[in-house]
């Protein structure tokens, strides 16, 4: 493999290429779902391929194909040179790569259970008991159960001399149930909505979640949520759990903080973002309390490995410290605009057939120094939110509106009544600057989210963030209810 | 890849089967797409993809692997991993056989300039477009893609059913000192795109939406352009049209067949064999994709359906299936609404006071059975006054029910437009004029 890849860069080389390197991924995938007790999804994949990647006359260009065999890899080369060749047609600036030490290592993910090595048979077996668990009850229409393991293998080389090997092992499970009477359709899903849990680790994590415990409150609750009420409209103090939390960091700090939104690179899909570059180290993003880290050296995240798809060392930092916003997410090419000396290694493409790009990482909220009961206690008029429906924010990240599964409401310092259709509605910074608690470590969960897309071609990644439960003052909640 | 090189792989690999049941499907793309930003080209690919999805049947037991490499001892293997995840399965007793040959209509949406469209004409294209935004002192963001994809479907029961199209799409977004606007184009035919009219627009929006100024909340008839129209159609495309969630009352056409449930002007259709939206014509479990009138007259006709769904309902297949299984059921691909008597200048003409929205951006969805969503509006939100485009207003966020917006439909255009939705899909869909649509806040911008 090191001679193939080799080659490449060479090859690029000898055709005018300033930099180059190729990505060679052998990927296995296992998605197993159980359906109402049936099969939905049993896809058992492999899939192996190349990406090469040049700048020839100061601009981009890349190509891909699966076939890994010496002709084509040159062809592939070839064609990467050509489209750079296009590229150079319309370009401002030659593209600057910020330096990055040469690197030749080997970096594996750590796990203790192959997921690959049990058996179809065992992990069905589990989702066929918490299927049955959910549909013991006749008001669940609909229960699904679902299991997923990636294990990715890579081998980078750079025309700079890095060759990197690196090895990926994710997994993820959980499961929901969706109670149906008189068209209200209401739905609780473990431990995380769309999929539940994902972590970079082996079987041992879906033995940990214990599934098939929790399974019977969550369609209890599923089957309450029919008769509960709606959650009320109207301003009130609003405590989100910690996976709604991960999605509130996700949408409102991680994208807005992606250096290629905001300087328009985005502009014609995912979009840009307010957070631009006039406000780094001069914006108050969040109140004092509000420490949001990136880490992709976190132990369990989805993005944390050894280096990016530029061949860029793993690193932690941060984006809001202490309420200001000090941080953005950035790769080699763009590190310039910030008169930075490296890279954070924020670069990543979904496999090898998408050229990398800026990606959110493991961001996370620091954990508070309060208690869950603290939280609760401290609030006199409000509502407790848990497990993300769905999400929309705007073009610039600033307005959004996101809903949960299930509410509870908060009177007197008590959690009350069980709500249904809880959402909630607010502008980023303002948002933010209204967070008045934060639960203490002990609270404090890492999230997976195995489905966050941007570009064109659309790419998928998948991140970690982490948060306790946080309290915010004075939130528009129940719009539309 | 050609019907003949696909059908080899197809049949190599039934003929290497053991099992009792085969299914093949085949998919290879070729993606070429480029990216500009800032005036300028920011990213450049050709992505060449294949895929090789196996399905056994052993007995009541399935089992599914999927590769991307064809050599004789990747199939084998391939084959032995199905019947092993096959074997690990408890008996599915409502499992069906695989189906024989069909007739397919032939169709070819092949173009072959397109599939070979170079990457310097795609460049020389969008420097071309740059150089009218810069006259316009405009930053021009957006891609050029031109691209080809195959499918081969077959089986061990003697069926076998291909398809290949190509594609190209200009989209472009136009910012004039902060504020945007936006166009695109798609065609089967690259030569077909105008990207002189796409530039045109977006400038024409991006100009137009000059210092907006903000506006109260609430509601307002709206002038919705198709991709505007087009979001809604990719959810009710996802909650409501298909079989399962018909199935299962999770859909708000569940229990309503016959029953008026839009406005007596709003006729919907699933069709792969139109003009303006064309797609497969036959589904995964190899079942001819039928026409269906989804809506009529505002009356809720019928759901798409596969096999499975079809046998649940007593009905039959519509030729909608995705690969089996799978866990979202059949699925209405190529949906349309059905034109109208107005135009987007009538609709405005006869507006006193309302929005003209061009598009919106991230909808989701608040409730599926009522189809309660909500979204921001993006790339030029004005509004009307007296018949006429006044002034530009701050990006509005909606939330509200669309099958209650759907019964305030005053009048649909002519004239219709493919577009592609925001996450996925396209539609062809025309511009609508609602009198009544909610929308609940307004942004910085």
């Amino acid at each position: 493999m090191k001679t193939i890849i080799q080659n490449a860069v060479d090859s690029a080389g000898r055709l005018g290429a300033s930099y180059a390197d190729i990505r060679i991924i052998d990927s296995q995938k296992q998605d197993i779902m159980l359906r109402n007790g049936q099969i939905s999804a049993m896809d058992i994949a492999d899939n192996i391929g190349f990406g090469v990647r040049v700048i020839v006359n100061g601009a981009w260009g890349f190509a891909s194909s699966a076939k890994v065999e010496k002709e084509e890899i040159e062809r592939v080369t070839a064609l990467a040179v050509e489209v750079a060749k296009a590229s150079s047609l319309l370009k401002k600036d030659d593209v600057k790569l910020a330096p990055e030490p040469v690197y030749q290592d080997i970096w594996v993910s750590p796990y203790t259970i192959d997921p690959f090595k049990v058996s179809i048979s065992e992990k069905l077996d589990l989702l066929a008991a918490i299927d049955a668990e959910l549909r013991s009850k006749p008001e669940i229409a609909v229960s699904v159960a679902s299991m997923s393991f990636v294990k990715r293998h890579q081998w980078m080389a750079t025309s700079e001399g890095s060759l990197i090997e690196q090895t990926f092992m994710r997994s993820g499970a959980g499961f929901s149930a969706t109670a149906v009477k008189d068209g209200d359709v209401q739905k609780r899903s473990f431990p995380s909505s769309f999929g539940g849990q994902y972590m970079s680790a082996g079987y041992e994590l879906i033995l940990g979640l214990r599934l098939l415990d929790a399974a019977p409150q969550i369609r209890d609750e599923a089957i309450a949520l029919l008769s509960a009420d709606v959650c009320p409209s109207g301003q009130k103090d609003l405590i989100l759990d910690s996976s709604q939390m991960a999605l509130q960091i996700h949408e409102s700090v991680g994208h807005p903080t992606e250096l290629d939104r905001v300087l328009g690179m985005e502009a014609n899909f995912a979009c840009t973002s307010f957070a631009t570059t006039e406000k780094y180290h001069n914006f108050t993003y969040g109140s004092p309390i509000v420490n949001l880290y990136c880490d992709n050296t976190l132990a369990g995240g989805l993005a944390t490995i050894g280096y990016d798809d530029d061949a860029v060392r793993s690193q932690r930092w941060p984006i809001v410290k202490e309420g200001q916003f000090v941080g953005y997410q950035f790769n080699r090419e763009l590190a310039h605009i910030l008169n930075a000396d490296r890279s954070v290694g924020a670069n990543r493409a979904q496999g090898w057939s998408h050229i990398p790009i800026v990606r959110n990482c493991n961001l996370s909220l620091m954990p508070g120094d309060a208690t869950f009961e603290d939280l609760i206690a401290s609030v006199d008029d409000g509502i407790y939110m848990a497990a993300n429906r769905s999400w929309s924010i705007d073009q610039k990240r600033l307005n959004f509106q996101f809903s949960c599964e299930i509410a509870w409401e908060i009177k007197g310092g008590k959690l009350t009544r069980m709500l249904k259709k809880p959402n909630y509605q607010g502008m980023t910074p303002d948002f933010w600057r209204s967070c008045d608690r934060i639960a203490n470590a002990d609270h404090w969960t890492l999230w997976g989210v195995p489905n966050c897309g941007k570009g064109q071609p659309m790419q998928g990644a998948e991140m970690s963030h982490g948060s306790s439960p946080a309290l915010f003052r004075s939130i528009t909640v129940g719009v539309g209810n | 890849m050609d019907r003949s090189q696909a059908e080899a792989i197809v049949q190599k690999t039934l003929a290497l089967s053991t099992a009792a049941e085969t299914e093949v499907i085949l998919s290879h793309g070729e993606e070429n797409l480029t990216r500009f930003s800032n005036n300028a080209i920011s990213q450049n690919v050709a992505r060449n993809t294949d895929s090789l999805t196996i399905k056994v049947h052993l007995g009541k037991k399935v089992g599914r692997t999927t590769t991307d490499r064809f050599d004789d001892e990747s199939l084998r293997g391939a084959l032995q991993n199905a019947c092993n995840v096959a074997e690990q399965q408890t008996e599915n007793p409502e499992l069906l056989p695989l189906l024989g040959q069909s007739d397919f209509p032939l169709v070819d949406y092949f173009n072959q300039e397109t599939a070979a469209y170079s990457p310097q004409k795609r460049a020389l294209t969008i420097k071309s477009i740059v150089d009218i935004a810069k006259q316009e002192k405009a930053e021009l963001a957006g891609i050029f893609s031109t691209g080809s994809e195959a499918v081969a479907l077959g089986n061990s029961a003697g069926l076998f059913a291909y398809y290949r199209s190509t594609t190209a799409t200009l989209s472009a977004t136009a910012e004039i000192a902060g504020q945007s606007g936006w166009a695109d184009d798609n065609s089967r035919d690259v030569t077909k795109i105008d990207a002189e009219r796409v530039v045109a627009t977006a400038l024409e929006k991006a100009s137009l939406a000059q210092n907006p100024e903000p506006i109260d909340p609430g509601d307002y008839c709206v002038v919705l352009e198709p991709a505007a129209v087009s979001d809604f159609l990719m959810f009710m495309v996802w909650e409501g049209f298909g079989g399962l969630n018909f199935n299962e009352g999770r859909s708000f056409m569940t229990g309503k067949l016959g029953e008026k449930i839009l406005g007596d002007n709003v006729t919907i259709i699933d069709d792969a064999f139109s003009a303006s939206n064309p797609g497969l014509p036959f589904d995964f479990e190899g079942v001819p994709r039928q026409k269906i009138t989804l809506i009529e007259n505002g009356i809720a006709r019928a759901a798409v359906h596969d096999r499975y769904t079809a046998l649940k309902a007593g009905v039959a297949s519509t030729g909608h299936s995705l690969p089996q299984p799978n866990s979202a059921g059949p699925l209405a691909l190529n949906v349309s609404i059905e034109p109208g008597q107005s135009s987007l200048q009538e609709m405005i003409s006869s507006t006193e006071k309302g929005l003209l929205v061009t598009h919106f951006h991230y909808t989701n969805v608040l409730d599926p059975v009522t189809l309660t969503l909500t979204g921001m509006t993006r790339d030029g939100t004005f509004l009307i006054e007296n018949g006429k485009v006044t002034r530009p207003v701050r990006n509005l966020r909606f939330t509200d029910n669309i099958v209650e917006a759907f019964n305030h439909v005053e009048a649909i255009s002519r004239d219709r437009k493919t577009v592609e939705a925001f996450f996925e899909g396209s539609f062809v869909a025309p511009a609508m004029k609602l009198s009544k649509f909610h929308f609940s806040s307004v942004s910085e911008f």
